[in-house]
């Protein structure tokens, strides 16, 4: 189990921080994912592990979501900024970057640029592309991870693939 | 075709593993903290589920004593009750509880360590709710020949 732990820690982290944009959430939703996979789903084969743990971290990350959205909703209306009320609420969370070490790191702006990019997906896109194209998840673990149909998990990939295709590619291909 | 091995994929995967070998160590040693908390409360957890499937079997065992204590006091009141009832109705006056009695028994021992040292081990027992037919000089002389007997035996022998 610390094995497992070890190997997907950081990228349950990443994936947390893309999503909540806070890197003590962040920590938070990593340490509630693995404390419920541990007390639930510890006795499960270790081949459905990954599959598993992204399932909980995923709903945790949509629960997230949820109360962070009210909460953005109540600070705008209370802020007085009706305005504003369309706005996806993640685009309005600070970027965390700016106090993180990528910003020091040789391929910096191409992280920066990632990551904003995936930011403006939606969520179901963001984590289906991550749990496919990063954690290596077949159609049928993201299915799982994600309780979905494979079918969905597809058309979610193809859309985010194409997006960031769209956005990036001129500077990645 | 293999996700993987879409270059564009590549390049997104290269520079999000990168990303993960950026963060900074605080984050890191933050994230291994708590992935010994998530396993110590598991482990936690489970003593405490442990303690908890133990209470009921507990409970069950002190209803147990509690539902046999009172009946075994009420098999020694009775098992006194019935030596008690032996006694009045027997035949035997009651003296030769009280007073007689420590006498045969003194010439139990008297007779049994007679026999040990004779090399035999018959004993001759106080009875004393057998025989209630017989009175107290018939018993008596009853223990009283036997042991002459042993005695006499010893001697010879």
């Amino acid at each position: 189990m610390e094995e497992f732990f070890k190997s997907i820690e950081r990228q349950a982290y990443r994936m947390a921080l893309f999503s909540c944009s806070n890197q003590e959430d962040a920590l938070d939703l990593v340490q509630d994912a693995m404390c419920k996979f541990v007390e639930k789903y510890a006795e499960k084969p270790e081949e459905e592990w990954k599959a598993l743990f992204y399932r909980i971290l995923q709903n945790k990350i949509r629960d997230f979501y949820r109360k962070e959205s009210v909460r953005s909703r109540w600070r705008i209306w209370l802020n007085g900024r009706a305005e504003e009320e369309d706005a996806e609420p993640l685009e309005q969370l600070a970027d965390p970057t700016g106090q993180t070490p990528e910003r020091e790191t040789g391929n910096r702006q191409m992280f920066d640029h990632l990551q904003q990019e995936l930011k403006k997906l939606s969520l179901k896109q963001q984590q289906v592309f991550l749990l496919r194209a990063w954690e290596g998840l077949s159609v049928n673990e993201a299915a799982l991870a994600m309780s979905c149909s494979e079918g969905t998990i597809k058309t979610h990939y193809f859309r985010a693939t194409e997006r960031l295709r769209k956005k990036l590619g001129d500077h990645w291909l | 075709m293999n996700d993987k091995s879409d270059k564009f994929t590549k390049k997104i995967c290269s520079v999000l593993d990168q990303s993960l070998d950026d963060l900074d160590t605080a984050t890191v040693s933050k994230l291994s903290r708590l992935k010994y908390r998530a396993l110590d409360s598991a482990t936690s957890k489970k003593s405490w589920k442990l303690v908890w499937a133990g209470l009921p079997m507990t409970a069950v065992l002190l209803l147990i004593m509690l539902f046999n204590m009172p009946n075994t006091q009420h098999s020694q009141i009775d098992l006194q009750g019935v030596v008690e009832f032996n006694i009045l109705t027997d035949t035997e006056p009651l003296d030769f509880y009280t007073e007689d009695i420590e006498f045969y028994e003194w010439l139990s021992e008297v007779m049994e360590n007679d026999s040990e040292l004779s090399g035999q081990h018959t004993t001759v027992p106080v009875d004393t709710d057998s025989d209630n037919s017989l009175g107290s000089g018939n018993r008596r002389n009853t223990v009283a020949q036997s042991g002459n007997d042993r005695i006499s035996w010893s001697i010879r022998g």
